[in-house]
Parts: structure tokens; sequence; C-alpha cells
């Protein structure tokens, strides 16, 4: 009987200090959208940083894709709880987030914790600052590159360039074209997939806006300015190149894209940097992969940056935040976002990275590397390449790849341009009138 | 001969069609078997069949954790049903009362509200009994089914009335009716209903998403979501999870294809 006491009596204080030590950590949830290669790499970041320190143990948890993540979190939001310390949005949710208001801004934190945003890489940190001020981190930032097959660059004597303006790559595209005796097209000179956020950067990178009022910068975007000249001339070109076999016809489908590129029937391929890592693995050895800046009109102002990024929200106790801001710090660190540039391909968002030891070696082995920095670096910083902030803009990007299925179709670019903004500038309205201010 | 060209002809046109739905799923298991240099090959077979993806989602992922999710989940809301379902559906059926009769209409009326409509309040009212993230709130919901009351009660109205006469001049009640007259009659009916039951749980995804956070408590359709990513996807991976996960479906389908059909079938009289 006593025996069974003490063992009773040492269990409850085991218990206790079991409790005690646990107590000393603060645990934050964290909810991310991304799985696959991308996802183990998120679940190895917060490991190491729940072994670097013994104050915050951050939970991390798959959400769904981006889509379903802001489903799930509006749910909690409304439902007033269940809802995580830190949220992983992507970059077309940034107004819908700031106009949530559950959110904390980062910059808000930031000065509390004495921490210098501004040795933020001025790119990615234009992109998620509204209303004058930095909401979130910009985790997962990638852009937009042309892929070469370096095999077809070589068999057709074609230089590479490091940049292209529209006219340069229509004549790049048709030198890389090769067709048999009867017309029929055995290698295309692009693969390029519809795509709105394509679109949004060509303009960018010409200088025009996507919506108006500065891509929403300046004030509120009320309307949408896609269907401007660069548009116009970047899908008539691409009109162009379809119908006369020197573009796959591919549709909308990246997959199929990524797929003609691997098989050598297209020598140049579009995608983002988050995809350097799948494309060079999916060619295998079959040919070396070469990268180039993305094409501009006629003269190069900076692409935007596409992706991710990490929200604080609001309800939460001041430990809780400032575990969930140590986190945020800690990943801006200039190794971890070393290891995280290398072992994804998205852009180190913090200055000095690229000076780095271990960045370096990466880079010596993978100069692909480096062109989406240097595109990053060379883009001049103005409210153009910021990027447009709408709300609706997942619906307004429905409208702009209809349009360019439209002008392949054969409509005139201008027109389908137009016609999708009618629909957009209803949907952003809507949008906005649904905000109270 | 025409009749005998007819019906050939008509036996091309369906296999093609048929060749159609399988090439999808063809293609899919082909992918499965290959390497990542190989994933864009455009030979019909993998040209060098490896079992890596496999062995990498299995690793990788629990993937076995999702599946046993998915069994346990599923098994438990079809029980629920077929439960559920029996008892209302025979009360409805065999005792007649303005009560039951109103009762009868609510469950009709059930069948027209879409389940989008009560994602929300169903989500807030799990959340607010703080069941998110248990199995609770995977199961308990979606136990009373209004189409399975119907179905029942459409069945147990349909038996002879004098079945229930006899029983009950042998001093039967209605539970001992229940069990020992309408349900022994009712395993067609039950069959069908508990193989579409297990179906739609299986392929919830929005749901579970929805209430669930910690990994041990996801489904084999949100492990797919998480095998795959809005940036850079590796297929094969992808692919070999997706045919671990649709095997256990597929063999139950085969086993039990006829419960599928007259499900459909009787589910088709809800018009």
């Amino acid at each position: 009987m006593k025996k069974r006491f003490l063992a009773l009596g040492l269990a409850v204080l085991s218990a206790a200090a079991l409790s005690l030590a646990q107590g000393g950590r603060t645990t934050v949830t964290f909810w991310y959208a991304l799985g696959g290669s991308i996802g183990e790499q998120i679940e190895l970041l917060v490991k190491n940083y729940n072994s670097s320190q013994d104050k915050v143990t951050i939970k991390a948890e798959f959400s769904g894709n981006y889509d379903d993540t802001l489903n799930k979190m509006r749910a909690a939001l409304q439902a007033g709880k269940g809802y995580p310390n830190v949220v992983q949005v992507y970059d077309i949710g940034t107004r819908f987030m700031v106009d949530s208001g559950a959110v904390v801004a980062l910059e808000d934190m930031a000065k509390k914790e004495n921490f210098d945003i501004s040795k933020l890489v001025s790119q990615p940190r234009n992109y998620y600052t509204v209303d004058g001020k930095m909401y979130s981190l910009p985790f997962n930032s990638s852009n937009p590159l042309l892929y070469f097959n370096a095999n077809a660059l070589n068999s057709s004597k074609v230089e590479q360039r490091p940049f292209y303006n529209l006219a340069q790559l229509e004549d790049t595209i048709k030198r890389l074209t090769v067709k048999d005796a009867s017309g029929k097209t055995t290698r295309y000179g692009i693969t390029f997939h519809a795509d709105s956020w394509f679109i949004e950067q060509f303009g960018y990178n010409s200088g025009q806006a996507y919506c108006n009022n500065e891509n929403g910068r300046k004030a509120r975007a009320t309307e949408t300015t896609f269907n401007n000249p660069a548009s116009v001339a970047f899908l008539e070109m691409m009109a162009r190149l379809t119908a006369g076999g020197f573009a796959a016809p591919v549709g909308r489908d990246g997959t199929a894209s990524l797929n003609t590129f691997v098989n050598g029937q297209a020598a140049i391929y579009v995608s983002s940097t988050a995809n350097l890592f799948g494309a060079t693995r999916a060619v295998g050895g079959k040919f070396p992969i070469r990268t180039s800046f993305y094409p501009f009109l006629k003269e190069r102002n900076g692409v935007a940056i596409g992706g991710a990024s990490l929200w604080m929200l609001k309800g939460f106790t001041e430990t809780e935040q400032d575990g969930a801001f140590s986190f945020i710090k800690w990943m801006l660190d200039p190794a971890t976002q070393g290891r995280w540039h290398l072992n994804t391909g998205y852009f180190p968002v913090i200055q000095g990275v690229t000076k780095t030891p271990l960045v370096q070696s990466g880079h010596s082995k993978n100069q692909n590397f480096i062109t989406a920095i240097r595109q990053l670096e060379t883009s001049k910083v103005n409210t153009v390449s910021a990027g447009c902030l709408m709300g609706q803009f997942t619906e307004i990007r429905t409208y702009v790849v209809s349009a360019w299925e439209e002008v392949l179709k054969g409509k005139p670019a201008k027109q389908a341009l137009d016609e999708a903004k009618v629909k957009s500038d209803a949907a952003l309205q809507r949008y906005n009138a649904t905000v109270a201010r | 001969m025409n009749k005998i060209l007819a019906r050939v002809l008509f036996y091309i046109g369906i296999s093609l069609y048929a060749a159609l739905l399988v090439l999808p799923l063809l293609t899919m298991l082909s992918v499965s078997f290959r390497s990542d240099g190989d994933v864009y090959n455009p030979s019909f077979f993998p040209p060098n069949p490896t079992l890596e993806p496999y062995q990498i989602a299995l690793e990788k992922f629990p993937v076995l954790r999702f599946l046993g999710n998915s069994f346990l989940v599923s098994s438990l809301v079809t029980l629920g049903v077929m439960l559920i379902s029996s008892c209302t559906g025979y009360a409805l059926a065999r005792i007649n009362s303005p009560v039951s009769n109103f009762i009868f209409a609510l469950v009709i009326g059930l069948l027209l509200v879409p389940g989008e409509v009560t994602f929300l309040p169903l989500y807030i009212m799990i959340n607010r009994l703080g069941w998110i993230d248990s199995y609770l709130a995977l199961t308990l919901p979606f136990i009373a089914s209004p189409i399975g009351i119907f179905l029942m009660r459409q069945f147990f109205k349909s038996l002879p009335q004098e079945l229930f006469d006899a029983a009950r001049m042998d001093g039967a009640g209605h539970l001992r009716m229940l069990w020992h007259i309408a349900m022994p009659l009712a395993t067609p009916a039950l069959g069908a209903l508990a193989a579409l039951t297990f179906l739609g749980t299986w392929n919830m995804y929005l749901y579970p998403l929805v209430v669930t956070n910690s990994e041990e408590l996801r489904t084999a359709q949100i492990a797919l979501r998480f095998i795959s990513s809005d940036e850079a996807v590796r297929y094969n991976i992808v692919a070999a999870a997706a045919v671990i996960i649709l095997l256990p479906t597929l063999v139950a389908f085969l086993f039990a294809q006829r419960a599928f059909v007259r499900g459909i079938a009787m589910g088709s009289l809800k018009g």
C-alpha cells in the first residue's frame, strides 16, 4: 500500500515537473500551404528553429494549397478561434489580408523589437508594403525566367542574351524553331503556357501598371489597367507565334509546357524560379539549362515578385506574439536564408546572403540560381515593379487567362483584354464595396 | 447480319469510350513507376521501371497513417449512417402519426439543402464545441444522413403490411419487428447505402482539411494535396501515393460492384 502511494506521489511529481518544463516554452502554430518537396523544407526549417532555442515551439501544420489555406483561415476567423499565430498566404492575397483587419503589421512588431527592416531586399519589401507599412514576411519569393535548352542554342547557332526586348525575343524564337521539308514544326522555338502571372510580369517589366492608382499602391485600386500597350503587344506576338507554328500549343497547361521543354520539343520554356529545381530534375542529363531575364516591350523596368509571405494574426498574448516574431526574425537570418535559397530556388530576401560562403559555393555549382537574384537586383524599384495590389485577384486572373486563350483563337488582343477588363473591374468594385472603411 | 454488325460496332464504341476513361488511370500507374528523369518521357510504358517513387512516398509521408484514418472515419460514418437511417426510416415508415409525417417532411427538406450552405455553420458549431482536430469532428456530423433515412423509409414502406401484422400477433414489439423482420429483408438496400456512404466519406476533402490540423488526423485525400504542391510538383511521387490510396477503394469496388450499382439506381428514385 505504501509503495503504491509512493509510486503515485512520484508520478504526480514527475507530471508536475514535466508541465513546468513545457511551461517554459511558448507554442506558436504556423499554417503552411506548400506540400511536396518544398513542404519538406518548411518542416526542416521549423525543426531547426525549435532545436536552436528553448523558449518557443513552432507547431507547423499543413493547411492545404494556397486557396484552401485562405478558406480554412477565414472559417476559423469567423468562428473566432482556432486560427494560427502565423499563416502563409500567396502574393495576391495581400490586399485581402490587410482588409481583413485580422493581422499584425510586421513593421509594428519590428519597431517594438528593434529589428531593422531596411536590411530586407527592397523589391520583396516593396511588394508587401501596404499603405506605407510592411505587413508580412516575404517567405518564398520568386520571379519569372526564360529557360533555354543549351543544345538547341548550339545546334541553331543562336547566341543567348542576358535579356530580351519583345522584338528580339520573337526573332530568337523564330530562329530556334526547326521545321521539316513539309513545313511541319519538329521543334518549337518556345513553349509559353497561358498564365495571367506572365502578362502581369511582362507589363511590370515594360513599365506598365496592372491596376490604377499606381498599382493600388498610392490608393486603393478601383480599376484594372492590364489592357495596356505592353499586354496587347505581348498577346499579339503569342498569337502570331502560335499560328505560325513557332510556339507550342500548350494552352494553359503548365505541366504540358514543361513536358514539351523536357522532351526537347521546344527550345525555350517560361517559368518561375521556384521551378528551377523541378525543371532541372525533370530534364535530368538530357541537356544543360541556361536562364535569362524575363522579356519586356521596349525598355526594361523590372519584374515584381511572386510567391507567398508569412502573416502574423491578431488575438494572441504578447508572449505568443513575441514567440511568433522571434521565429520570423530567425527566418531572416542570412544563414537560414542561404540554406532556404539553395534548397528551394526561392531567392533570399535579406541583404548580404549572396556573399556568404555557403551560397557562393552553391552558386558556383549552378549558375542559374544567380539569374533570378541578378534580375531582382537590377530591377528598378518603383510602384510598377512593386506589383498590383487589389482584392479579388484570383477571380480577375481567370478573366485574363481566358482573354489570352481567345487571342490565340483569333480575337484581336485589344478587344479581348478590354472585355476582360470590364469583367475584372466589376469583380474589383464588388470586392471594394464589401470592404468597410 | 445487320444485327451482328450493330452489336460489333456497339462494342467497339463502348470499348473506345472505356479506354478513354481508363487512360488517365493507366498513365498515372505508368508515371508512378518512373524516376524523376523519366517522368516526361513520352513512352506509354515506364522506360526504366523503378519502385523508388513508392519508397519515397511511403518513407517521407505517413501515407499508411492517412489511409488508416480514412478507413476508420469512413467505417465509423458508414456504421452510424446504417444504424440511424434504418431506425429512423423504420419509425417514419411504420408508425403513422402526424409527428412522423412532420419529421419526414423535415428530412425531405434537408435533402434540398446543398452541403455548401451548411459548411460554415457546421464548422462554427464544431469549433465552439471544441471538437476541432478530433475524430469526433470527422465522423459525428455525418452519421445522420437525410438520403439514408429517405432510402430506408421508402424501402420499409414497400414491405407488405401482412408481415408486420403477423409479427404483431406473435407479440413482437417495434424493436423486434425492426431487427427480425425488416432488417433481414433490407440487406440489399442497406448494402447499397453502406457502399455509397463509405465512398462519399472516403472522398471528402475540404471539410476534413478544415476541421483537422495535426498530421495524425489527416485523411488520404488531404495526403495527396500534401504530397503535391502549388509550386514544384514531383509527379512520380504524387502518382505513387495516388495508386496506394486508390488501391483499397478499387478492390472494395470490385467486391461490392453490385451494391454500388444498386445504390445508384435507388438514389435515382430521389429524382
